[in-house]
């Protein structure tokens, strides 16, 4: 057990690694071993046999012939030897063969061994419900993963979702189908790197691109520009130059990206792939334009920005290991049923981006606060909530906790976040 | 049982090396018992050789037969050796490949992980979509987005012809399956070659066959697992009574078979390792709860963010039965913009009750000649007004 302890998460991949290393390895020897056994067994039997049968032709042809009997039991005796020699070799390699190939299994097994040693076989003692327990929920699922395969720009497999799941096309978001191809069009061309149905479309947007702040006309540019780069179509790269001039004085970050376009520019003669502006073409870059697009998009429509379902799963992939770990932590104290109660038991990080409300925890009971127990400013301006004003109220009078204010129970105001 | 917090490989990826090595597993009690037989059937004519040598002298035409039958045995075994060599290493290469494109998570390149990132997203929603019984939009998005090596699709597509052929009350496919994987299953506490007997009984009298129900049952149900007595009992009963009564009629039921269905589906999971959840179903509820915020529910103080995923009314009614997420310091952000509220925001109040930020109020104030008019409830007051509330 004390190893167990030393696995680390880095450490988890490479002794699995090593343990298939170690038994390609053994199977690679053990085969190629039996396989030169069985070879020199194979010469060694057409050897006898072509002496057996050089024998039985010299008896044949003895019969007419006076029999030279002395050289019949020569010839007859080296046969015996030499089949006997055979047939010790043939049990050898058999007995190898067999036996050695039983001893690969500690190998292969071990391979088994360490991966349930390194990983977490279940979801342990996190009760991992099962949410999706009606048909309606199941429903609502599948919808979800189609506008979420939409949002992917891969229309034709939510289609067949659709057709699988016998959706209801009526039930997903409430967008034309026309917008929907249109989108997904322009999707479908940024994977396969077109540019220019994209460059299209924010040309027909532009108004609600610029009222948003939308730098994704830029962004598009830019992949544009290394392409051309990439493409040693260095005229039309400078000819390509001009569409940055409109953002260099618009925003400094943009001025950043162009200077660095530029040092690219300069580079490119070269190699690009070897200069110190390889960043730029690194391939996540294109997930990234085309997720851009997509938030413009349907942000536009009044939409959330990005896909709800790959939101949470990116939440719940950091999520769910520390909760695995508190749970693992838990369970002497039978506290377990994290996800069955009403709150979770620690705190999970999910980022600034990803706080779409208001949360108020009243410092005194350490309480999130709700309709029925809302948030109370109290007459100095600090805020507890309701249960706490009540518990701290004696009679109507109460003592503010963070200063020394007096005050009437009924001066609290009740505030909307 | 971990030294440290394990990371989302460590708690997520066990079926995805486990998956190829009990296939590999299978394959190298397949190999061993192929070698057996070729070994055995080798030294069967070897024996026999070694008597017939003994006569070499006198008759050589008879050690030359044997000699040329070991000869030919020689060569199917090279060959037999040959063909489990290969189908052995490229079990343990399937092996190798997933840990490989596990190591690929390289958390320090942002270009790597984020790829990485979105390959998993898309091969747990494949893995959800078999198992949900989406199989060609489980196919096409595999093929789509490349993941087709680490989405184990065999495994589901043979269950798929199994479930099939249970549904159409033909249970040979899945027997034959059972055998194939006795030792296994049997070892998980697997049940189902009785539950499937059982059944192909109570159909025979199902058809008035009695005769050959009770035959059936000499024959197959002759040991019982101790969890089934009690409906092993009721299926007898049911050959004593011709109409049976209420008690009897769920034996009837054709329900029966979609519940051996499903004891297939779960048996088989196991039998690969696959888990019986989902993995999808599990980050799919954590991440629900991360993100889940009492305002997501509320009706009074509700305030409406198209970006929050919670809120999303499909989502909504997934996450109603999961617990909210911890919160112990407050996170205030503006109801208007969404910037957080914090000490270069500071929270201002308004008459009303309702809460800006600073930040929010001073745009409003400037765009109205210094008029403030409440986003959400369209009340106008004075910028002066506002008041300063303090959040711990």
């Amino acid at each position: 057990m004390a190893n167990i302890q030393l696995i680390t998460n880095a450490s988890a991949l490479s002794y699995i690694e090593k343990d298939v290393d170690k038994a390609i390895e053994s199977v690679l020897e053990f085969y190629d071993t039996t396989n030169s056994n069985i070879d020199s067994v194979i010469v060694q039997l057409q050897q006898v046999i072509s002496d057996v049968k050089e024998t039985c032709e010299n008896q044949k042809y003895a019969t007419a012939q006076p029999p030279n009997t002395n050289e019949i039991v020569t010839n007859g005796l080296r046969n015996m030897i030499t089949t006997t020699q055979c047939v010790t070799k043939m049990k050898q390699s058999t007995k190898y063969y067999s036996d050695k190939h039983k001893d690969l299994h500690a190998c292969i097994s071990k391979i088994g061994k360490t991966a349930d040693k390194c990983f977490q076989s279940d979801f342990g003692n996190v009760p991992i419900v099962d949410i999706f327990d009606t048909t309606d929920k199941l429903k609502y699922i599948h919808m979800i993963i189609c506008e979420d395969l939409y949002r992917q720009g891969r229309i034709s497999i939510a289609k067949k979702l659709i057709e699988e799941t016998k959706l209801n096309d009526n039930e997903l978001f409430n967008i034309e189908q026309t917008i929907l191809e249109e989108i997904n069009y322009i999707l479908e061309n940024i994977r396969e790197k077109n540019l220019q149905p994209a460059l299209d479309w924010c040309k027909r947007n532009r108004e609600q691109l610029l009222k948003t702040n939308s730098l994704l006309e830029f962004h598009l540019h830019k992949m544009r520009f290394l392409q051309l780069l990439i493409e040693q179509n260095y005229d039309d790269a400078k000819m390509y130059m001009w569409n940055f001039s409109q953002y260099i004085q618009m925003n400094s970050e943009c001025e950043k990206v162009v200077k660095e376009l530029m040092g690219a520019f300069v580079f490119s003669q070269r190699d690009l792939s070897k200069s110190p502006y390889k960043y730029l073409l690194e391939p996540h870059l294109w997930l990234q334009l085309s997720d851009l697009f997509v938030k413009q998009a349907f942000q536009q429509m009044g939409l959330s920005q990005d896909s709800p379902l790959y939101v949470v799963m990116k939440t719940g992939f950091s999520a769910l290991p520390a909760l695995m770990s508190i749970v693992n932590a838990m369970q002497n104290t039978q506290v377990c049923h994290i996800l069955s109660k009403d709150e979770l038991p620690i705190e999970v990080d999910v980022g600034q981006d990803h706080r779409y409300h208001s949360v108020f925890a009243c410092p005194i009971l350490r309480q999130q606060t709700t309709d029925l127990n809302p948030p109370m400013k109290l007459v100095c301006g600090h805020v507890i909530s309701r249960d706490a004003l009540v518990k701290l109220t004696t009679q109507t009078k109460l003592k503010c906790p963070y200063c020394p204010m007096e005050q009437n129970l009924s001066d609290a105001r009740r505030l909307f976040f | 049982m971990f030294g440290t917090t394990p990371d989302d490989v460590r708690v997520l990826e066990h079926a995805t090396v486990k998956v190829p090595y009990e296939h590999l597993n299978k394959r190298y009690r397949h190999a061993q018992k192929q070698i057996d037989r070729d070994s055995a059937s080798l030294m069967s004519s070897v024996n026999d050789l070694e008597k017939k040598n003994g006569f070499t002298t006198t008759n050589p035409q008879a050690t030359l037969e044997c000699l040329k039958l070991c000869l030919e045995k020689c060569m199917t075994l090279k060959r037999k050796a040959q063909e489990l060599k290969d189908d052995e290493l490229e079990c343990l290469k399937s092996v190798k490949r997933r840990v490989d494109h596990l190591k690929e998570y390289d958390k320090n390149s942002a270009s790597k992980s984020e790829i990485w990132r979105k390959q998993r997203y898309d091969r747990i929603l494949v893995d959800f979509l078999f198992r949900t019984k989406c199989f060609e939009t489980a196919m096409a998005l595999a093929k789509a987005t490349g993941v087709q090596d680490l989405v184990n699709s065999e495994v589901f597509l043979t269950a798929k012809e199994i479930e099939d052929s249970l549904m159409n009350r033909d249970t040979s496919k899945c027997l034959v399956w059972f055998n194939e994987n006795k030792t296994k299953l049997k070892k998980n506490g697997c049940t189902l070659d009785f539950c499937i007997r059982l059944q192909e009984f109570i159909e025979f009298i199902k058809a008035k066959r009695l005769k050959e129900a009770v035959e059936h049952a000499r024959k197959y149900l002759t040991q019982i697992p101790e969890n089934h007595t009690s409906e092993f009992r009721m299926a007898m009963g049911l050959l004593v009574l011709r109409q049976p009564n209420a008690c009897y009629q769920s034996m009837l039921d054709e329900n029966r078979w979609q519940k051996l269905v499903e004891q297939f589906r779960i048996d088989n999971l196991k039998l690969h390792q696959m888990g019986t959840q989902s993995k999808f179903t599990a980050v799919l509820q954590s991440g629900l709860s991360a993100l889940k915020t009492p305002t997501c529910f509320d009706k009074v103080t509700s305030v409406k963010n198209p970006n929050c995923p919670v809120c999303n009314l499909h989502l909504k009614a997934i996450a109603k039965s999961l617990p909210y997420a911890h919160c112990s310091v407050s996170k205030l952000i503006c109801a208007h913009n969404r910037e957080p509220i914090n000490e270069s925001n500071p929270p201002l109040m308004l008459p009303n009750g309702y809460v800006y930020g600073s930040k929010t109020l001073k745009t409003i104030a400037a765009e109205n000649d210094g008029k403030i008019i409440c986003p959400r409830t369209n009340d106008t007051y004075e910028l002066n007004q506002a008041e300063k509330v303090y959040i711990m």
